[in-house]
C-alpha cells in the first residue's frame, strides 16, 4: 500500500499552500470616529523584484456606512531622504508589460517541467512494473506524485492569488478615488521603487475621506517586506 | 445504502430555484395586472446590504411600461443604493468575498477527499470512514458547489437597469417577465416593517408594491 505514502505527500503539498483570506501581510485595525477599518499591506513577491515592490492594499470597512476616499498618499516622514519612489503614469504601463512577459515565461517553463515530470514518472512506473523493478517503480511513482503535487499547488496558489490580489488595472490603483461599501472591502495596488541601499525606512499611508477626515497608517518598509 | 440516503438527503435539503415572495396586484394607472416576485440573493448579501432579485410578470392584456424603480419605506432608514458606480463597487467586493469562500471550500474538499483516500487504503477499521469522507467531499465539490453556482447565475439575471435615475424605458408585453436586481443599503439593520417597491413613469403613473423586507430575507444559503 505504498500509494498511501504518495497520497500523503500530495496531501502535505495541498496543506502547505494555505487558505485564501481577505487580509495578508501587515495589518492594523483603525477606529476613527464612526469609521471602522481593517487595513492591510502585503508585498506580492510574484509581482515584485529587487528594485520594484508591488503592494497589495486591502481596506475593509467594518462599519455600517459607506466610505469614500478622495485622496491617498504614501509619504515618508522625512521627504528629503525618502527610501522609495512611487511609480506612476506611463511607467506603470511599461512595468505591467514587462511583468506579463515574465509571468508568461515562468508559466510556460513550469507547465513544461510538470509535463516532463508526469511523463517521466509514468514511463518509469510502467517500465518498473513490467520488469518487476521496485526501485524504478518507486522512483516513477514519486516523480509522478511530485509533478502532480507541484501542478495542483500551482493551480491552487493561482486561484488564491486571483482572489486575494487586486487586478492591475488603472481603476484599482491606490491613488485613484474609490469607495468602500459598508461591511465590504476594496483591493488596491501600488508599485514602489526602492533604489539599492534604501530598503529600510518608514512610510505613512494616508487616506483622506470625502468629508476631509485623514486616516494615517505608519509602517516600516522592512516590516512590509518581512510580513507574510 | 447509507451513501445513497446521504446523497438524497443532501439534494432535498438544497433550495429549489423558486420565487418565494410573490404578489399579484392590479395596476389601474397602467391598465394592467402585475405579478411581482422578490427574493434575496443571500450568497452575496451582507450585514449592511440586502441584495434583491425582483421580477415583474405582466399578467394583463396591455403593455406594462415604466421608467423608474425605487424602494420606499415610510419609517425605516432603508437607502436604495442607486448609483451605478456604487453598485459595481459593491458587486466587486461581494464577489471577491464569495471567491475567497469558494476557493477555501473547494480546497477543504480536496484535502478531505485525499485524507479519505489515505484512510480507505489503510485497510484498517477506519477504511469505511475514509470512504465516507471521499464520498461526502466529492458530493460537495462536484454536486453542491456547482449547483449553488448555477443557481447564483440564475439569480443574477438582469433586464432592468439598476438605477432609479434611469431614463431608459422598461416595457413588458402581456405575458412577459422582466428581471432586475436591487441593492439596498440598510445601515441600521432590517426591521420588521413594510417597504414599498415603487414603479413609475415619466408621466407620474405609479404602482406601489408592499413587501416585508425581513420576511424575504432567507436564512442561510451562504456558500
Amino acid at each position: 500500500m505504498k500509494i498511501k505514502k504518495y497520497l500523503s505527500l500530495l496531501l502535505a503539498f495541498i496543506y502547505l499552500t494555505g487558505c485564501a483570506s481577505v487580509h495578508n501581510g501587515l495589518q492594523t485595525r483603525i477606529d476613527h470616529g464612526d469609521k471602522h477599518l481593517i487595513l492591510s499591506l502585503q508585498e506580492v513577491k510574484d509581482f515584485s523584484d529587487e528594485a520594484n515592490v508591488f503592494i497589495n492594499v486591502t481596506i475593509e470597512n467594518t462599519g455600517m456606512n459607506w466610505m469614500r476616499i478622495k485622496e491617498t498618499q504614501l509619504r515618508s516622514p522625512h521627504p528629503e531622504q525618502s527610501p522609495y519612489n512611487v511609480i506612476a503614469g506611463s511607467d506603470l504601463v511599461t512595468w505591467k508589460q514587462s511583468l506579463d512577459q515574465k509571468i508568461a515565461i515562468r508559466e510556460q517553463n513550469n507547465d513544461l517541467a510538470d509535463a516532463l515530470g508526469l511523463i517521466a514518472g509514468i514511463a518509469l512506473l510502467v517500465a518498473g512494473a513490467s520488469s518487476k523493478n521496485n526501485t524504478a517503480t518507486g522512483v516513477g511513482a514519486l516523480a509522478y506524485t511530485g509533478a502532480l503535487a507541484h501542478h495542483t499547488t500551482r493551480q491552487i496558489k493561482g486561484s488564491i492569488q486571483e482572489a486575494e490580489v487586486a487586478k492591475q488595472v488603472p481603476e484599482n490603483h491606490l491613488m485613484a478615488e474609490f469607495a468602500i461599501p459598508a461591511k465590504g472591502f476594496a483591493k488596491k495596488w501600488l508599485l514602489i521603487n526602492i533604489p539599492k541601499g534604501r530598503g529600510q525606512g518608514l512610510a505613512e499611508l494616508e487616506l483622506e475621506t470625502l468629508e476631509g477626515e485623514k486616516i494615517i497608517f505608519p509602517f516600516s518598509l522592512e516590516d512590509l517586506k518581512n510580513a507574510r | 445504502m447509507r451513501a445513497g440516503l446521504l446523497f438524497f438527503c443532501t439534494f432535498f435539503s438544497l433550495n429549489c430555484a423558486s420565487r418565494p415572495y410573490q404578489t399579484t396586484q392590479q395596476a389601474p394607472s397602467f391598465d394592467t395586472t402585475i405579478k411581482t416576485s422578490i427574493y434575496e440573493v443571500s450568497d452575496l448579501s451582507d450585514a449592511a446590504h440586502t441584495f434583491l432579485n425582483i421580477s415583474f410578470q405582466n399578467t394583463g392584456t396591455k403593455d406594462f411600461v415604466f421608467n423608474y424603480i425605487s424602494i420606499m419605506s415610510p419609517t425605516s432608514p432603508y437607502i436604495y443604493v442607486n448609483h451605478q458606480e456604487d453598485f459595481k463597487v459593491w458587486v466587486d467586493s461581494a464577489f471577491r468575498r464569495f471567491g475567497v469562500n469558494l476557493i477555501n471550500r473547494l480546497q477543504f474538499d480536496t484535502v478531505v477527499c485525499i485524507t479519505g483516500a489515505v484512510l480507505f487504503l489503510s485497510m484498517t477499521p477506519y477504511s469505511n470512514i475514509g470512504m465516507g469522507l471521499m464520498f461526502a467531499s466529492e458530493l460537495d465539490a462536484l454536486g453542491i458547489v456547482p449547483y449553488k453556482l448555477r443557481k447564483l447565475k440564475t439569480d443574477l439575471t438582469l433586464d432592468i437597469p439598476h438605477s432609479t435615475q434611469t431614463t431608459s424605458t422598461v416595457s413588458i408585453p402581456p405575458g412577459g417577465t422582466a428581471y432586475g436586481l436591487i441593492l439596498i443599503h440598510t445601515p441600521q439593520g432590517i426591521s420588521n416593517e413594510v417597504a414599498y417597491l415603487q414603479l413609475s413613469t415619466e408621466t407620474e403613473n405609479k404602482i406601489s408594491i408592499p413587501f416585508n423586507l425581513s420576511a424575504i430575507k432567507r436564512v442561510g444559503g451562504a456558500l
